[in-house]
């Protein structure tokens, strides 16, 4: 539950561009003056909860005998923002934030910053519990607030990959894919593609055979 | 009393054997959760992600299941593929003509024609591109790659950089083929 998480009473602020999070498909980028929170759980250091400048960029295409299929995302990330994550790494390059730090990004002081990203975290995470464990890899969990006030998720984990948002769904394990957008949706995985676009089903095979049905 | 007594040892020999089996589902269980514990990071992402994970998979399969229905009838004697029927030549469609007029200017041009045949043996990074049409610089590769980005018949990876045809540009170079078969022989071959 969400009062099992805590934020840290230090509000600290990135020194410089940091990269948070890069795979073959996204990148997470924080830029310089972006402030940012610890996440604890029961004492445990979860993750960072962060508002200032950032990007998003995720590759949600899935390549076809067929011809490719899908998007690239870009996405501003100027809304405060939950990674959940391992914060080793990240912690040693962040230091304190000031109050001029604070009040550069709109907050009076430490409070006004802690009870926003209270208030987000309460939001994004709707009063239920997610945990966050993790053991010697790394691994991802970003929640973006979208335009319309909901939440984009990103899971990220080695080569799996998660992403849902309010118009596109795309799924990404070890060379299976699965799309499903506004323009279709898409299975594809060892060589083989089902592509349902606009009634038309196409079965692709290895980028050579393929079977075309329409409706 | 003796009888008492086997009754009552009786009774604690189920008890005992209850117990036996109650440990070993206990142990069986959490084998399997060692099993996908399994070395690397486990992310316990709690019920909140796990339903957004569902509903997604959830989401994903009804969509194919609806558009299944649409066009495949699995009945008691076989299946029946529904084919939509195909527009007669003469036919006039109800399509956006702006959108085909954008998709034939861009096709207008030999290089960006150039840049979809490169494009159909695969993705391509910029410089693989430049090295097959060495006749024209990057500035004008790059400006043909925003047009035909434009116009729906490329795509770019962000992340890696990597060019790849879409759909509509398989269909687009094809039709170009078409063509060009026709201007060369006269007719349609």
């Amino acid at each position: 539950m969400w009062d099992k998480f805590e934020l840290d009473s230090t509000v600290l602020k990135v020194p410089q561009d940091i990269r948070l999070w890069q795979s073959e498909k996204g990148i997470v980028d924080i830029k310089a003056d972006t402030l940012a929170i610890l996440v604890k759980r029961d004492g445990q250091k979860r993750g960072y909860f962060f508002h200032g400048q950032g990007k998003l960029v995720l590759d949600t295409i899935v390549e076809t005998a067929e011809g490719a299929l899908g998007r690239s995302i870009e996405k501003e990330l100027n809304k405060p923002f939950l990674m959940l994550t391992r914060t080793e790494d990240l912690q040693a390059k962040l230091s304190e934030a000031s109050e001029d730090d604070l009040k550069r990004m709109g907050y009076e002081n430490w409070r006004s910053f802690a009870d926003a990203a209270s208030e987000s975290l309460d939001r994004f995470l709707g009063r239920q519990s997610f945990i966050h464990e993790h053991s010697r890899n790394r691994g991802f969990v970003f929640a973006f607030p979208s335009d319309d006030e909901k939440l984009d998720v990103l899971v990220a984990d080695d080569d799996k990959l998660v992403y849902r948002s309010a118009d596109i769904t795309f799924i990404s394990e070890a060379g299976k894919t699965v799309l499903k957008g506004p323009h279709g949706m898409i299975c594809s995985g060892n060589g083989k593609s089902v592509v349902i676009k606009r009634g038309n089903f196409i079965v692709c095979k290895d980028c050579a055979a393929k079977t075309s049905v329409s409706t | 009393m003796t009888e008492e007594l086997k009754k009552e040892v009786e009774k604690l020999k189920e008890e005992m054997k209850s117990l036996k089996e109650q440990l070993k589902e206990e142990k069986s269980t959490e084998s399997e959760d060692i099993v996908r514990r399994r070395p690397g990071i486990y992310i316990d992402l709690g019920r909140r992600v796990h339903d957004y994970v569902e509903g997604t998979m959830e989401g994903v399969a009804e969509g194919i299941q609806g558009e299944l229905e649409k066009s495949v009838f699995i009945g008691p004697r076989g299946i029946r593929i529904y084919k939509r029927r195909e527009p007669d030549e003469e036919e006039t469609l109800d399509v956006n003509l702006g959108k085909v007029a954008e998709v034939m200017n861009a096709l207008g041009e030999e290089h960006r024609l150039g840049i979809l045949r490169e494009l159909m043996s695969g993705g391509k990074y910029v410089n693989e591109l430049q090295e097959k049409l060495s006749e024209i610089t990057v500035s004008t590769l790059s400006s043909h790659l925003k047009v035909l980005e434009e116009a729906g018949l490329v795509v770019q990876e962000k992340v890696r950089g990597r060019y790849l045809i879409t759909m509509p540009g398989r269909v687009a170079y094809k039709m170009s083929q078409k063509v060009a078969r026709f201007l060369e022989n006269g007719e349609e071959s």
